[in-house]
């Protein structure tokens, strides 16, 4: 088995260089083949422009900001074949104020410190002044690079413990938590995934997913690359505007396997719905649509069933992974055509934190995220960290082969985050049964929204920047929302007295700062808002406020 | 189709029906946080259910069309020619 990414992409060059590696789909919507030839070719011509990682015990970052375009994934590969460490950061989004874009990549900059700074012309347009004092790091666009071809340079001589991609989540706080990966992570990850998804010649990954998320990353760019299987990708704020044309990819393509977060169900069954679906459709190559990145609605999947079962999608096809960039990416993996629900009473589990048969009470169903990789060991843990046998609430722990190897330059974070053994603690609270794994809730106050893992506190840094918001009295929950099979975005804030307009300044803020759509503003009366003994926002305890009042039937509360 | 009634969509598809949102025609859907680029589709859609006849084709699905309610009146009406 090879030990670095770098062998094995070079035994698959090696092996059948004409194959197609991808088909990178254009603005005008037609799919361009990629072989491995020309894609290696470039990733060479990218290694040879970064040239010699510089002596010395810190290796150097390659910070990746840019559109879809030809040479995305080639100035990757190119920094991994070079002994760079490459992270893909999020480009700059058109909504979002461009002085507070430059100042959160400053920030980004200030703390990877990249060596490197690879944009393409339409983001280096957009930073603009943040690009005159770039910490040192070299900018190096596509023009920069010129096309040698010719053999590949020689690779740097990696190991396989070391680090090999630096991995970003989103939001303001996520961008200080660089998960950094290495190749042994990597390699053990992919294998043991491709093998439980039983992945082989004929399989083809159909994507919209951006690289700079886990799920694109890994699952539908590294993972296929690794295993010998071709994407097709299209450019994300394409298919946001055609859903569509991600069905109408897979049946050009033949693509057998699809990674898609909860709400991206829920929007594909509502285009089919309004639109109708393409004449002649045809997805049944598809043997697993994998639902991940949010929580799964019972809802959602039921919904694509009804709109897609006539052009080939089946309920054994519907699956789903918990997975996170800590583990590489999937932590567990449903077996296609088993998912098991649970149906459990409610006040048990929410007082005894425990699984009971229903009573005369409510219940509640809990869907199975299927059993963990056989290179993984899950246990469910109180708040003590003893381990808790079946059927017990508690927090999820990881450990085993493909764990990260902390969070890049933040040995705080990385040590708050692991436990003396070892263990991973995910902030995930779940339950096994039967050697299944159930995701119940989060102990992080995280919202997510589309795919997108976003702290409250910087939603409400950015609410409160709105002209008339008490200072710290604005609250953000999220609140599961059926229509758009994802969460849906509350703020609730307390406003100076005779301040007007201060709904409209919030949302105005959260697009500036955040790029992100609030799905509800709503001005609460002074001290409504409930605040922990320590003087942090207890949302938790809004939420049930907020939700209690709402079904109250009041208008305001 | 006039304004008001883009208002009303606008209104029912983002705000929850809430009426004390200020909203003009030129109110900027996207910059102000009134929807997401997933929202354009949503109204694209709402559109083409309210008003028998009208397709909006792919390419015309575009923040320069959609981006207000002025915008999408003008656009109805050219399209619907």
């Amino acid at each position: 088995m090879s030990a670095t990414l770098v062998e094995v992409l070079r035994r698959r060059l090696e092996e059948d260089p004409d194959r197609t590696a991808c088909w990178l789909v254009g603005p005008d919507g037609r799919s361009q083949p990629v072989t491995w030839r020309r894609l290696m070719a470039r990733a060479g011509d990218w290694a040879r422009a970064f040239g010699k990682p510089p002596p010395g015990p810190d290796r150097p970052i390659a910070a990746i900001c840019s559109y879809p375009g030809p040479d995305l994934h080639a100035a990757f590969l190119g920094a991994l074949w070079s002994g760079w460490i490459p992270a893909f950061l999020a480009p700059p989004s058109p909504r979002m104020d461009r002085v507070k874009f430059e100042a959160s990549f400053r920030a980004i900059l200030r703390h990877v410190r990249p060596a490197c700074l690879v944009l393409d012309a339409a983001s280096a347009e957009r930073l603009g002044p943040a690009l005159a004092d770039p910490g040192g790091a070299r900018i190096l666009g596509s023009a920069g690079v010129p096309a040698q071809g010719g053999p590949m340079p020689e690779p740097w001589p990696a190991t396989p413990g070391d680090i090999a991609v630096l991995q970003h989540s989103s939001g303001t706080t996520g961008l200080q938590k660089g998960v950094a990966l290495s190749h042994r992570a990597i390699l053990a990850h992919h294998h043991a995934y491709a093998k439980v998804l039983g992945i082989g010649a004929q399989d083809c990954v159909a994507t919209w997913l951006p690289l700079y998320h886990d799920m694109g990353l890994m699952a539908c760019f590294l993972m296929p690359l690794i295993e010998g299987v071709p994407f097709v990708e299209i450019p994300t704020f394409d298919w946001v505007l055609r859903p569509w044309s991600l069905m109408e990819k897979i049946q050009e393509h033949r693509a057998t396997l699809c990674w898609l977060p909860n709400f991206a169900f829920a929007l594909l069954a509502r285009t089919a719905r309004d639109r109708g679906v393409t004449p002649g459709l045809d997805v049944s190559s598809v043997r697993a649509w994998i639902s991940c990145s949010e929580f799964v609605m019972a809802s959602s999947q039921r919904a694509f069933l009804d709109a897609y079962g006539p052009s080939g999608v089946s309920q054994d096809r519907l699956s789903a992974s918990y997975a996170m960039a800590e583990t590489v990416f999937a932590a567990t993996q449903a077996r296609p055509g088993s998912r098991r629900v649970l149906r459990v009473d409610r006040r048990a589990l929410d007082t005894e934190l425990r699984i009971a048969e229903p009573s005369t009470g409510p219940s509640i169903d809990l869907v199975s995220s299927g059993p963990v990789l056989p290179t993984l060991i899950i246990e469910v843990r109180d708040p003590a960290g003893r381990a808790l046998p079946q059927g017990h609430l508690g927090e999820i722990h990881l450990r085993g082969e493909h764990l990260f190897s902390g969070y890049f330059r933040r040995p705080d974070l990385t040590a708050e985050a692991m436990t003396p053994d070892g263990s991973y603690r995910t902030g995930d609270l779940g339950l096994l049964q039967d050697g299944e794994v159930y995701v119940t809730g989060r102990l992080k106050d995280l919202v997510i929204i589309q795919g997108r893992n976003l702290h409250p506190s910087d939603i409400e840094a950015a609410a409160a920047s709105a002209p008339g918001v008490i200072p710290g009295r604005v609250a953000a929950i999220g609140i599961a929302d059926e229509e758009s099979g994802s969460e849906r975005l509350v703020i609730l804030a307390e406003a100076e007295p005779g301040s007007v307009g201060v709904e409209m300044g919030i949302r105005r803020a959260l697009v500036r700062e955040m790029d992100l759509s609030a799905g509800e503003v709503r001005l609460v009366p002074e001290r409504w808002l409930v605040k922990s003994t320590s003087g942090k926002m207890a949302r938790a305890d809004i939420r049930r406020k907020w939700l209690a009042e709402r079904t109250g039937g009041r208008a305001h509360p | 189709m006039d304004a008001s009634e883009i208002e009303g969509i606008v209104r029912r598809l983002f705000l929850g029906g809430d009426a004390s949102v200020p909203l003009t025609e030129n109110t900027r859907l996207l910059e102000e946080g009134i929807c997401d680029s997933l929202g354009l589709l949503s109204l694209a859609m709402e559109l083409e259910k309210r008003l028998p006849g009208l397709k909006v084709r792919d390419q015309d699905i575009t923040p320069e069309h959609f981006g207000s309610i002025g915008e999408i009146c003008r656009f109805v009406a050219g399209a619907r020619g």
